[in-house]
């Protein structure tokens, strides 16, 4: 049964939480400190502390009594626990990966570490939210940290583009976002989200203003996870921004959407029926309104990758694709398709973050920025050019590659519900995945197929290529566990009212 | 003595050792040694296979035989929430093709000695291909038939885009956008199977189907997806048109492996997957199948007879030999079923002798223009003799293994679809038309001056050759040998497809339409 705790009893699984604003504090004043205001330090405090954090959400206790924290305003349950994970890990990448960058100049590395741990608090508390306000708060927290990270390279005019497109739309939508939650809170009287679920369990059918709420609501998790038509912010904020915020955004950002958008929905709309098949309680064509929207997203999401020439722009579709791709594991309103979204951003974790670790590397260290520039990679390093194109055949699904097994766990989730909708959306996806081999294969062709007389030379950097070779390594060698770490996902995939 | 997942993982543990080693040479021998290291337990198991047939055919009950029986399992969970296995095993369906595989193999090695350029990714890409293939053969769950299914495609694409002919990129991208979009249906076939049966296994699949509700629309509509999956790598006509952009780029080797068993997966698939699990839409498709295979023959002899270029017509004439297959798949005769197998075995040989034997002359002249030739009997004897061979193979001169397979699908055709067979029978005609005209055009005649002094054929070459053409021969007189094998197998898929059909004319009689 549901348990709630008051204040001083949650501190204790509260840990990691204060942990990384103690970090925060230690981070802004360590470049005032003379002796310590090297990038160096700054680098070794920022891996300290996520280490520290993955300790802690490791060590959380799983319980079986699902206890909320501070009078029902977070959860402690396996979703925010596999949620957290996934952030911390991900920031921790994107701080390795930024050890020696140079598009974040040294000194302003303390302040970018700063912020990242901003948003990866903000991100923690997403993930655990069981509140409107709570979820909304943590929400515009990492939010407006990433919109100021977008535009951290002072001296580009694109950074600044990026980071104020970013914070129109971004606050545009967060605004509607909070405008559907008005909605909720003046309907049902409360913000607890399971307070609402009872209102809505009660008398929710018939009720058109529901529908309105979870629309507006939509909108701002839409754009968080970049999915049609709340995408246009991607492309110029992904080519604009430092790489390293590209990478993390890529991932973690999609991924706290992705949190949010399971906890608030399945909590609040879907009644847990029976045998993992969950039913809305308002009685208008959920599935369809998502089917839709997966389908949108995926096709415009393709269709725009097909003519980029920058790399990192054609990550950014790329990137709108696979959240319609997700969105397919989201319509089959079953467990199944909880845990299939789990396991694809797990796969997407390693596939993306090895791709970028690629991408990184040459945006950051020889501006290399356009698919024309990756051309004779595989010359000219024969480690790096295979680390990308393992992950891209992952991004198209190729087996037995980690992409492919979360497809495969997507889509079959969808199929069995046996809904022509979700059929739909499956047959749509597949059609997708073909259309997505053109421009991936594109980025292949480039660095394999075609060659240059005298290709200017690589600088090494060990700690980029060891990463993107680390990375690469769960990519390709997934399907050997693919069952243990399926159930390892299905394990962390229970939530509060499930 | 060996062991499937062997034949599968060795060549794929091949290519990753292939990228330490250094130097040239030695990476070509290590291949070849790595790719005849698979051979001999595939020769071991093609000398057993009999043997452990029958004492697995004396082991089970008649209730476990009712699903096939396979030799050589091997099964261990994999993804257990899915259900899936990792379960390989081989019947008379596959183990022909497991061998063609393991054989072709070291063979091809040896064709691509020429290769001067990255000698290491090709040859780890080509080992990485081989594992694949041997893999989609043995696999008897139908997730692990797709990953290997799809495994094959990653270095098909870099072995034609790296090492093929002047429009390399197009034909590997045509390749891989065709089977992809024909992966898609397997994938959704696949899904749909198991959201309704929860097994993916191909043994228990054929049973479960039998237990549940499916309506005929899905069921046709599951079929016919599958059957566009592996129409487009037989390739039956319309989905054809990758075929000779990607042969006619593709380097000598990857061309044989192409013809030689990728194309025989289509018809393998047809086989293993959709006429097991769907035998009622299956007789419903034989006739449009039956037609399909005519238009096999009959266009893709015409156009082998319009190409001026060599490989081209090799292309084409492969189009025409897999509808030979087709045709034999459309009748439910014992006869016709079992000169389909025969006919993609030796398509498999014959074909595989064509490729290399383009190769020999392509090595040596820079071209592959029929007219660009002329009596080149004269300088190569040996070469012209050996291909001599090699077309009175393809054009099915009796006592050679071509004309069994053949005769094999018109006898048992004829039983059943007298006109189309009738007709078909003109492709004999436009094959040895074709055949016998382009070995005129090439060897015969006064010799073309440029190519007076070509060098004969090497020996190298002739090790590529030879095996090939022992086989050629020896089944053409001893075919017994091969069909005696498969027997058992194709009686069980016959009985399986008459109950099939049995199953459908009932429903047509209820229904008293043409669908039920």
């Amino acid at each position: 049964m549901l348990e709630l705790l008051d204040n001083m009893g949650s501190l204790k699984y509260f840990l990691a939480e204060l942990w990384l604003v103690l970090w925060i504090l230690v981070l802004l004043i360590q470049p005032l400190i003379p002796r310590w205001s090297s990038a160096k330090i700054s680098n070794c405090l920022a891996v300290l502390a996520l280490i520290g954090a993955a300790g802690l959400v490791l060590a959380l206790p799983v319980q079986d009594s699902r206890p909320t924290l501070f009078f029902g305003m977070l959860a402690l349950d396996g979703l925010s626990r596999f949620f957290k994970i996934l952030f911390v890990f991900s920031t921790l990448v994107t701080v390795l990966m930024n050890l020696r960058g140079q598009e974040v100049t040294d000194h302003q590395k303390p302040e970018f570490y700063a912020i990242l741990l901003g948003i990866l608090l903000g991100m923690f508390l997403t993930a655990a939210s069981m509140d409107l306000l709570m979820m909304y708060l943590s929400i515009e927290l990492f939010s407006l940290g990433s919109y100021i990270l977008a535009g951290f390279s002072k001296n580009e005019n694109r950074s600044d583009e990026a980071a104020m497109k970013f914070l129109l739309y971004g606050s545009l939508s967060t605004g509607a976002m909070l405008f559907g939650m008005t909605y909720l809170y003046g309907m049902t009287g409360s913000t607890q989200l399971l307070d609402i679920r009872e209102y809505l369990a009660a008398s929710g059918t018939g009720q058109t203003v529901f529908f309105v709420a979870f629309l507006l609501i939509f909108v701002g998790i839409g754009y968080k996870i970049s999915a049609v038509p709340f995408h246009f912010w991607a492309p110029d904020v992904y080519e604009g921004s430092p790489s390293v915020l590209v990478a993390f955004l890529s991932v973690a950002s999609k991924a706290a959407g992705f949190a949010a958008f399971i906890r608030l929905f399945y909590t609040t709309l879907l009644a847990n029926a029976s045998e993992g098949i969950w039913t809305p309680f308002v009685d208008f064509d959920w599935r369809a309104f998502v089917a839709l929207l997966a389908m949108a997203t995926m096709t415009f999401g393709n269709l725009g990758a097909f003519r980029q020439e920058n790399i990192k722009r054609l990550f950014a579709y790329s990137g709108i694709a696979h959240a319609g791709y997700i969105l397919v594991g989201a319509i089959a309103l079953t467990t199944a398709g909880v845990e299939s979204i789990l396991f694809y951003l797990l796969t997407y974790f390693f596939t993306n973050f090895a791709a970028f670790a690629v991408i990184v590397y040459l945006a950051d260290r020889h501006s290399m920025e356009t698919i024309e520039d990756y051309r004779d990679l595989g010359k000219r390093s024969p480690l790096l050019a295979l680390a990308l194109a393992f992950s891209l055949f992952s991004l198209i699904g190729v087996p037995p590659l980690a992409g492919f097994l979360g497809k495969w766990y997507l889509f079959a989730a969808a199929v069995q519900t046996l809904d022509p909708w979700c059929i739909a959306a499956v047959v749509v996806g597949l059609l997708n995945t073909v259309l997505s081999v053109y421009y991936y294969m594109r980025i292949i062709k480039a660095m394999y197929l075609d060659h240059l007389e005298a290709p200017p030379l690589l600088k090494p950097d060990s700690v980029l290529v060891g990463m993107a070779v680390v990375l690469s390594i769960p990519v390709v060698f997934m399907f050997f566990a693919a069952g243990s770490i399926y159930e390892w996902t299905r394990s962390l995939s229970y939530f509060l009212v499930s | 003595m060996f062991s499937l997942t062997f034949l599968t993982f060795g060549p794929i543990i091949g290519a990753a050792l292939v990228c330490l080693l250094k130097d040239d040479e030695t990476i070509r021998r290590a291949a070849l040694i790595i790719s005849l290291v698979v051979l001999f337990p595939g020769i071991a198991m093609v000398l057993d296979y009999n043997d452990s047939f029958a004492r697995a055919q004396a082991s089970l009950t008649a209730e476990q035989a009712a699903s096939g029986v396979f030799v050589y399992e091997e099964k261990i969970p994999w993804i257990e929430a899915f259900n899936i296995n990792y379960h390989m095993g081989v019947d008379g369906l596959s183990m022909p093709f497991v061998f063609l595989a393991v054989f072709l193999c070291p063979l091809c090695v040896l064709a691509s000695w020429g290769i001067r350029e990255k000698v290491k990714g090709y040859m780890a890409l080509f080992l990485l291909l081989e594992g694949a293939m041997i893999g989609v053969f043995a696999a008897l769950d139908l997730f692990l038939f797709f990953v290997f299914w799809e495994l094959m495609l990653l270095p098909m694409y870099f072995l034609i885009g790296i090492w093929g002919g002047p429009r390399r990129v197009y034909a590997a991208i045509k390749f891989v956008l065709y089977t992809l979009f024909g992966s898609i249906f397997l994938f959704i076939a696949m899904l749909v199977l198991y959201a309704k049966t929860g097994s993916f296994s191909l043994l228990e699949l054929p049973q479960l189907m039998g237990g549940i509700q499916m309506t005929w629309a899905v069921k046709l509509a599951l079929f016919i997806g599958l059957y566009v999956a592996f129409a487009i790598k037989i390739p039956a006509f319309p989905f054809h048109t990758w075929l000779p952009d990607a042969h006619v780029e593709a380097p000598t080797a990857i061309s044989v492996i192409l013809a030689g068993i990728l194309l025989k997966m289509g018809a393998y698939g047809l086989f293993r997957i959709s006429y097991p699990i769907f035998p009622d839409a299956a007789a419903w498709f034989c006739t449009p199948m039956a037609v399909i295979g005519l238009i096999n023959i009959v266009y893709g002899a015409l156009c082998a007879m319009a190409q001026s270029d060599l490989k081209k017509l090799v292309a084409y004439s492969s189009i025409s030999h897999m509808g030979y297959v087709m045709l034999g798949m459309a009748v439910y005769r014992e006869e016709s079923l079992q000169g389909a197998v025969f006919q993609m075995f030796n398509h498999g040989t014959i074909t595989a002798m064509l490729f290399l034997l383009v190769g020999v002359i392509y090595d040596r002249a820079h071209h592959r223009e029929i007219d660009g030739f002329g009596g080149l009997v004269k300088p190569m004897p040996v070469y012209g003799g050996i291909t001599a061979l090699a077309f009175f193979a393809a054009l099915g001169l009796p006592g050679l293994s071509g004309f069994i397979s053949e005769t094999l699908v018109f006898l048992g055709a004829f039983q059943e679809q007298r006109l189309i067979t009738c007709l078909s029978t003109s492709g004999i005609l436009l094959g040895a038309a074709y055949m016998l005209w382009t070995y005129q055009r090439v060897f015969m005649g006064p010799v073309n001056e440029k190519y007076a002094a070509l060098p004969e054929i090497s020996l190298r070459e002739i090790c590529t050759l030879a095996p090939l053409a022992v086989f050629v021969i020896v089944l053409g007189i001893f075919p017994s040998l091969f069909l005696n094998a498969i027997d058992p197998t194709m009686e069980h898929v016959l009985a399986s497809l008459q109950k099939g059909r049995e199953a459908y004319q009932a429903t047509l009689q209820v229904a008293g339409a043409l669908v039920p």
